[in-house]
């Protein structure tokens, strides 16, 4: 596995034990992936390219069974444990006419990107 | 501009919003908000703290309710369906017709529009009121209402010209719910009828998006097309984020309340569809940036670009500004309303009305005494100056009216005959006495005025009345009938999540086996919830758990879930003593639900009285005053030609009272019957009213007490002398031999030594152990130099002051509480029959029944099982042939009163009788008298089994006697068994010899009594009282622990009667039926245990230091019968205990020591005396 360099773009660090990714969740793979100030995404590597984002992001969250997963879920906490963020993105790289249309995930914790589906494929 | 929120559920919407009125606020304002809604659940359960909280926090507040719509049950709809939806029938209950049955179809957010007097929010009170209404009548409706009934109600609030109240069509509302399965047509249809039935400016379309996943509820797409039809109809679009919590951490406690909620586990609910759950977590108050980004990303679905945005903002601002509440002028908050002149029948000014009323208590309690003599004591008023000068204080704080209204309610209870008496600072003002709401004459007691009520304090006193218990449901509904429906609702109060329900409700949330979450949560039970994991490391009998909770992850979860659920508001419920008056406008201001009485009850809890201007009485009911009311009754029924006794006119000097309360024999009496009580009166041995007052004065937790309590009692033993700080001082510290005890003499010594006059002593006082504390103390020293007194004395009395802190009694309360103790000491000591009749039917105190029966018996009253034909449904006297014995009456020095020789018993009830219905109780006693079993089953018809128990207590020996029959009572009970065992099949063959409905029995005598084969003897005492406690509970022939007199001989037990004979220190050992345990805090913070066991002669107070409880290990809590070893303990003429040093449960005879080996122990070195056991409220 690469490095995970996408963890530089984000201001979160790797804090807890039970942060640990779940593969079995059928995450797919890391991504890099760079963001706006509102945190959507703006340009990501995809097979080793740089794309940009051609158009307007959607984004929507998904649950999670955070009582199977979670060891601890303090009352103290200020973190959604509940769901993880989605996104869909039109994402093409210089020069390509047709965008990919591919979904990512957003570790909720962590931040760390994972692409999820390419649906040009 | 910041967002307002308008559509947020807060903790108040039980099981389902998480965070309370509070945090919402301060997380409003954390990101500048300016408007913040309340729009709970069913009801206005959070609006009042929602006010509160947003004045706190310079918020405008928005008030609404978040309803169920209710639609029709399709007509095909099959029979279970109609009866779920509340279907009746053809007629209603009470010959109403018929309200259709409905179903939920969605629900609907309605607000109040604001800056109209009240308009919009007494509009909203109705529409809630009226939501719960018809649930109220018909329990399967649900709560909530159809859109033309929310129409109607809007109607009504815009006759005035404006809108009062605004509709929101949502995205969870019948609209919404058609528009997420895409069904448009008939989304812009429902949207249609909507716009119909509402008049203009009254409907407004609410779109919001949790993101969820598309296709789903509350997604983007959603909110689109929820924007879209908005738009299309012409209509306001406003964006909400439907809060349930206040910030994303929260989200989890949601999904766990609807877990709750629906009585499923997480994981059934993530599987089900269109699922319960929340479709994603964000659902909380999102800031300005969220929430405009949201509007953004709506706009742009749906085509509309940032003008759409703009206009979806717009919208939403507009709506909050219509919307925003004026706490003052819209709201009322902190304004006090009175019932209205005529219905407290007030015909002029309220002030003039109030003395008039004054002055015929005058005529009726002091009639005979000259008003304008002073009155020899502290104050130095006569009873007309004191009126006077209450007078003008309550004419200037305008508060007369609030009196007339106690007044009336007090009025209402002496015509209906019921006792009552006011309770607290209330009994220091002569007014109140005058009014007859209290038996105390303040003037009497020296008690102050300031105390309840004075110029500086400018609101409204509390007046707590005590009434008969039994009778507090009808007083009630005379409220109601007296001063009218729209006038008078009950309060209500809200029940929060404690350990022990959090702990079940996480585990099934989490799936957890029911076994294993009840094992935990009996563990945790007395455990605070908040800090749950904090206790569990530390608590030493919870180490198994926290080891537990290391391995197993899901108990981990549960620990968490349970700390997030705990003191959440869980249910409302009736508040057990709390009465709302107002005038007319009553449902203006509160909504209202059932009670479960058939009275309605606001939705609004005792926090919610003062800022809503509603008048909270609290009636309590006591058990006690029931049981003086019982008494006096008996007393009346046996003796008709005597004149009614009139417990509270009668003079409290009684010295056979006093001779029987310092025996310590005051099991039954009112305040002064518990072991850490009688050791007190043995010490202290009352011989005046005065002297109850300071016992029940001392009688208090907390480090005071015991600076208090030993100067005292070696004062008055005469063991030293008392001292006063300054001869100014004597008067006010002579009647507790120089210790201040009471707030009064408190206020009077700063008032003596400083001129500041009571009120401002009053205010100081309340100061005092606060930290504004420096300021009374220089207050105080200047005070006190300046008129005079040297160094020392303000320093000493300073000292005083300053320990007093905030502890100390209430000396009105003191006096409140004595009134009762004495009259159930004075009934105990010249109506014992009675008095112990009216104990048992009310069970005022803190024993068990059997050792109440045991008490009489013990004073020689002959207690009479039941009886078919002699008992009835309560408990009371009857005359027997008197049986020579050795109880001698009026020996009072021994605990024996005035009783009638034995010649007048109590025969028990047949409630006594456990298993037997109340039906079936009515049934037998309207019967009365049987002659033969036949009679008895034609007529009452008790169940088979029914008829084995009264057998078996005994209650038909009566007939066997009568009937000649030569069987015992055994065999009546084997034969009644019998057939109360057989299967229910085979019965109607053997019913055929039983006379039918309308025939007389032949006049053959008891042919089934004398049918009876005579196989068994008659039960042993033994296996009477055997059966007797089997059936009662009690038992009537013999104290338990006669059956182990042999026992008892051999380990040369000593009987608690015999005790106080004894020297201190003696060694002893005694036995008997544990009747209380109780570990109090202590000062040394070891753990201490008392248990008092009873032995048929009295009651033994055992105390147990550390050694003792290490040898004893667990028979100190569970075993009924203990056997102790041990030394007395004298503390006083009459007082006497036993340290423990071992006990053993004698019901395990193999775990008894070798008696040879017991005694022969000398006594442990004396520990300090033991602090006085501390009664631990349960």
């Amino acid at each position: 596995m690469t490095v995970l360099t996408a963890v530089e773009h984000t201001e979160l660090t790797w804090s807890e034990t039970y942060d640990a990714v779940r593969i079995d969740e059928g995450w797919g793979q890391p991504c890099e992936v760079h963001c706006d100030e509102s945190g959507a995404p703006c340009e990501l590597v995809f097979r080793g390219r740089l794309h940009r984002i051609t158009a307007p992001p959607q984004r929507w969250y998904e649950r999670r069974r955070w009582w199977q997963l979670e060891e601890r879920v303090p009352r103290e906490s200020g973190q959604s444990v509940v769901d993880r963020q989605h996104w869909r993105v039109q994402a093409a790289q210089r020069g390509a006419v047709i965008p990919r249309t591919l979904e990512l995930v957003r570790h909720e914790i962590t931040g760390q990107w994972w692409l999820v589906a390419d649906q040009a494929v | 501009m910041h967002f307002p929120h308008l559509r947020v559920a807060s903790a108040y919407s039980a099981h389902y919003g998480v965070a309370r009125p509070h945090e919402l606020a301060q997380v409003a304002a954390s990101y500048g908000a300016q408007v913040l809604a309340c729009t709970d659940r069913d009801g206005l359960y959070g609006v009042v703290k929602h006010v509160l909280a947003c004045q706190q926090h310079g918020v405008a507040p928005v008030l609404g309710v978040d309803l169920a719509l209710l639609g029709p049950v399709a007509a095909s709809a099959g029979k279970h369906t109609r009866a779920a939806a509340g279907w009746q029938g053809q007629h209603g209950r009470h010959g109403r017709s018929t309200v259709p049955p409905a179903r939920v179809i969605g629900r609907v957010v309605v607000l109040a529009t604001g800056g109209n007097g009240g308009a919009g929010y007494a509009a909203l009170c109705r529409l809630v009121s009226a939501a719960h209404r018809n649930h109220d009548h018909h329990a399967a409706r649900p709560i909530g209402l159809t859109r033309d009934q929310i129409a109607r109600h809007v109607h009504r609030a815009a006759a005035g010209g404006t809108p009062g109240l605004v509709v929101l069509v949502g995205p969870d509302s019948d609209v919404g719910s058609l528009l997420a399965r895409r069904r448009y047509r008939a989304a812009r249809t429902a949207l249609r009828a909507w716009k119909r039935v509402l008049p203009a400016g009254c409907l407004t379309v609410e779109t919001a998006t949790h993101l969820a996943p598309q296709g789903s509820t509350l997604s983007t797409g959603h909110a689109v097309r929820m924007l879209t039809v908005g738009r299309e109809a012409g209509l306001p679009v406003i964006l909400t984020n439907a809060v349930r919590y206040a910030h994303p951490g929260q989200a989890v406690t949601a999904d766990v309340l609807d877990a709750a909620r629906t009585l499923m586990s997480l994981e059934e609910l993530a599987g089900s569809d269109p699922g319960v759950l929340q479709p994603t977590g964000q659902g909380w108050l999102k800031n300005t940036a969220e929430m405009t980004r949201l509007a953004h990303e709506i706009s742009a679905a749906a085509d509309l670009g940032a003008t759409g945005a703009a206009h979806l903002l717009a919208d939403t601002y507009r709506l909050a500004e219509r919307c925003s509440q004026d706490p003052v002028t819209d709201l009322r908050v902190g304004q006090p309303v009175i019932p209205e002149a005529s219905v407290i029948g007030l015909t002029g000014n309220p002030n003039t009305q109030l003395r008039t009323r004054c002055y015929t208590g005058l005529e009726r309690f002091h009639s005979h005494e000259n008003w304008d003599r002073t009155v020899p004591g502290l104050s130095g008023e006569s009873l007309r100056s004191r009126m006077d000068r209450e007078l003008d204080v309550i004419a200037q704080l305008g508060f007369a009216g609030y009196f007339l209204t106690v007044s009336e309610v007090s009025e209402l209870m002496t015509q209906l005959k019921v006792r009552h008496a006011a309770r607290g600072s209330a009994v220091s003002s002569l007014v109140v006495h005058l009014l007859g709401i209290s038996p105390v004459d303040p003037l009497e007691y020296d008690l102050v005025f300031e105390r309840f009520l004075s110029p500086r304090r400018s609101s409204l006193p509390d007046i707590d009345i005590d009434m008969e218990s039994a009778e507090r449901h009808r007083i009630y509904h005379e409220i109601f009938q007296r001063f009218g429906s729209s006038r008078v609702t009950l309060m209500s109060m809200q029940n929060a999540y404690r350990s022990r329900g959090a702990v079940r409700d996480a585990g099934l949330a989490l799936g957890l086996e029911q076994e294993l979450v009840d094992h935990i949560a009996a563990q945790l039970w007395r455990v605070p919830g908040a800090t749950l994991r904090e206790e569990i490391a530390q608590r030493p009998e919870l180490a198994r758990l926290a080891d537990d909770l290391k391995a197993n992850r899901q108990l981990d979860l549960l620990v968490d879930l349970t700390e997030r659920l705990d003191r959440l508001p869980r249910h409302i419920s009736m508040h057990p003593c709390g009465v709302i008056l107002s005038d007319a406008t009553l449902l203006n201001r509160t909504p209202v639900q059932a009670s479960g009485i058939g009275l309605p009850m606001s939705q609004f809890d005792k926090h919610d009285m003062d800022p809503m201007g509603l008048i909270k009485l609290d009636i309590l009911g006591v058990r006690m005053q029931s049981t003086l009311a019982y008494a006096v009754q008996e007393v009346a029924r046996m003796e008709p030609d005597r004149p009614a006794l009139d417990l509270d006119a009668m003079p409290r000097d009684d010295p056979d009272t006093f001779r029987l309360i310092s025996s310590t024999h005051t099991l039954g009496c009112f305040q002064i019957e518990s072991p850490g009580q009688r050791e007190l009166i043995g010490t202290m041995g009352p011989e005046e009213f005065n002297d109850l007052i300071v016992d029940i004065s001392l009688f208090r937790p907390g480090p005071m007490q015991a600076s208090m309590v030993r100067p005292y009692l070696n004062s008055r033993h005469g063991w030293s002398t008392p001292e006063y700080p300054h001869p100014d001082l004597v008067d006010i510290l002579k009647e507790t031999r120089g210790v201040a005890v009471y707030h009064e003499q408190i206020m009077r010594m700063m008032d003596r030594m400083t001129g500041c006059g009571l009120a401002t002593a009053d205010e100081w006082r309340r100061r005092l152990g606060s930290e504004t504390e420096q300021r009374v103390e220089d207050a105080f020293r200047s005070g006190a130099r300046a008129r005079g007194y040297d160094a020392e004395t303000v320093e000493k009395v300073w000292d005083i002051l300053h320990a007093f802190g905030s502890f100390g009694f209430c000396k009105a309360h003191g006096v409140a509480f004595a009134v009762p103790t004495y009259q159930s000491a004075w009934l105990k000591t010249h109506h014992p029959e009675a008095f112990m009749a009216g104990v048992w039917e009310h069970d005022p105190g803190m024993y068990p029944a059997r050792l109440l029966v045991g008490e009489a018996r013990r004073m020689g009253i002959p207690v009479l099982g039941p009886d078919i034909n002699r008992s009835v449904d309560h408990h009371r006297i009857e005359p027997v042939a008197a049986r020579p014995g050795t109880v001698e009456s009026g020996d009072l020095d021994e605990g024996i009163p005035y009783t009638r020789g034995g010649s007048w018993g109590i025969r028990m009830s047949l409630t006594s009788i456990t298993g037997i219905s109340g039906a079936e109780i009515e049934r037998i006693v309207a019967g009365q008298p049987y002659s033969t079993l036949t009679d008895v089953r034609t007529r009452a018809r008790p169940s088979r089994r029914s008829l084995q128990r009264l057998a078996s207590a005994g209650a038909l020996d009566s007939l066997l006697n009568t009937s000649g029959a030569r069987a015992s009572r055994t065999d009546l009970v084997t034969h009644l068994t019998r057939r109360a065992d057989q299967p229910a099949a085979s019965r109607s063959a053997s019913a055929k010899g039983q006379p039918g409905p309308g025939q007389l029995a032949l006049p053959l005598g008891d042919l089934e009594l004398t049918g009876l084969p005579p196989e068994q003897p008659e039960p042993s005492t033994e296996e009477k009282v055997r059966a007797e406690l089997d059936t009662m509970n009690i038992e009537v022939s013999a104290h338990l622990m006669d059956g182990h007199t042999a026992l008892l001989r051999s380990y040369g037990v000593t009987r608690a009667e015999d005790l106080l004979g004894l020297r201190n220190g003696t060694e002893v050992v005694v036995a008997g039926v544990r009747v209380s345990t109780m570990t109090p805090p202590m000062r040394s913070g070891k753990r201490v245990v008392f248990i008092s066991v009873d032995d048929g002669s009295g009651a033994v107070d055992c105390t147990f230091f550390d050694e003792a409880q290490a040898l004893s290990g667990p028979v100190l809590f569970a075993p009924t019968m203990l056997l102790v070893h041990g030394h007395t303990r004298r503390t006083g003429p009459r007082g006497i205990g036993v340290q423990a040093v071992q006990a053993w449960d004698m019901a395990h005879p193999e775990t008894l020591p070798d008696p040879a080996t017991v005694l022969g122990s000398q006594p442990k070195p004396s520990r300090a005396p033991a602090r006085k056991p501390q009664v631990t409220t349960s």
